[in-house]
């Protein structure tokens, strides 16, 4: 294994990421090559200085603040009405019959609106094809007659 | 490079450290039950053995501890929200730590937008320790902010995904496996992000001492 493929290697292998194999080939490297090992030391003495960096020690009081906000919250989302709710309070229930009938007469008025179209654009379709195929056979007989 | 790709594909796992020990989960099994029947005591039982560690990622991904206040906050709130969806079977360490990356990347996106990157301010960091440091020894507190400071820069210095994953596998002490379980990634990917991230950091930490030497 050469220095280059090591030195590649080396963040994981300080932390024992790798496979017991690979990590075998760069230990036995390790122990001629002077410039990996300075490698390894650099690597490990950073990993040892990210680490060395507690937290701050959050005390109770901030604790709580997390706990009793976030149960505050709960506690508000659960009082609010939900959308279903909302629309039901503005609306009583002879607007929301009218309401449903008058979407129910406007989406079946579209249903009837489209077929009608579809079906209108076939027919001429048909008509069309239908001359198309007509000319050529009174082409054909003005020819003859000539 | 394909050499490389294939290197980190064939790496093995390290024991995790998390605080994810199957005896702590199966005695909390129970009350996440409970909590998923609706029962607000559990869950506050929930949000109390977990609370700490919520928060601590928080901090070491946002690096300030409003930020992190504010998104354990917005975590419990989402796993109040989606704790139905919660199957026992999954792993509750890994689902929570989940919650906590994605609640930090939104929080992260929403700072930026609004005051593009926030710096660590150790006085404001000491501020709101004010308890600690009147008790203890304000000098080596000092001395601690400056070095979380440094940390910050440093772990500023990664993308975002090689943050969450230095965060969860050496800080955190989760195995590459829980990792990329938690980041929804390959292990070969997270490993590749690991070392990444490590080296970035060895160079930030040997730049910034390199400078401190010459001020000397």
């Amino acid at each position: 294994m050469n220095c280059r493929r090591v030195e590649k290697l080396m963040p994981l292998f300080v932390e024992d990421d790798l496979q017991p194999a690979l990590a075998t080939r760069i230990a036995s490297h390790l122990e001629w090559c002077g410039k990996c090992n300075w490698l390894a030391d650099d690597y490990k003495e950073s990993q040892s200085w990210l680490r060395a960096s507690t937290p701050p020690e959050f005390d109770r009081a901030l604790l709580d603040s997390v706990k009793n906000g976030a149960l505050a919250q709960i506690v508000a989302s659960k009082q609010r009405p939900s959308r279903w709710a909302a629309f039901a309070e503005h609306w009583n229930r002879r607007q929301v019959f009218a309401l449903s009938a008058a979407a129910l007469i406007i989406v079946g008025a579209l249903v009837i609106y489209v077929y009608q179209t579809r079906v209108r654009d076939s027919r001429n379709i048909e008509a069309e094809t239908k001359v198309a195929t007509e000319v050529p056979q009174v082409n054909r007989e003005g020819n003859s007659r000539d | 490079m394909p050499g490389e790709v294939a290197d980190i594909a064939l790496m093995t796992e390290s024991p995790g450290l998390g605080d994810s020990s199957p005896n702590a989960l199966s005695s909390l099994a129970p009350v996440i039950e409970r909590a998923k029947g609706g029962d607000m005591a559990a869950f506050e039982q929930i949000i109390e053995h977990h609370q700490r560690r919520v928060i601590t990622t928080a901090w070491r991904m946002l690096g300030n501890s409003e930020d992190a206040r504010d998104a354990a906050q917005e975590v419990f709130l989402r796993v109040y929200k989606y704790l139905r969806g919660f199957r026992s079977d999954q792993d509750f360490a890994a689902w929570l730590y989940r919650i906590v990356i994605n609640v930090c990347r939104d929080h992260a996106r929403i700072r930026s937008r609004h005051s593009g990157f926030a710096s660590f301010e150790v006085e404001q960091e000491l501020g709101s320790f004010d308890s600690l440091a009147s008790t203890g020894n304000i000098e080596s507190e000092m001395i601690q902010a400056q070095q979380r400071a440094m940390i910050d820069e440093a772990l500023k210095t990664l993308s975002k995904k090689e943050r969450a994953a230095i965060v969860l596998r050496d800080l955190e002490g989760l195995s590459t496996e829980k990792v990329a379980e938690v980041l929804g990634s390959s292990q070969t990917t997270v490993r590749s992000q690991i070392s990444s991230a490590r080296a970035k950091i060895k160079k930030y930490r040997e730049r910034v001492f390199k400078q401190t030497r010459r001020m000397e």
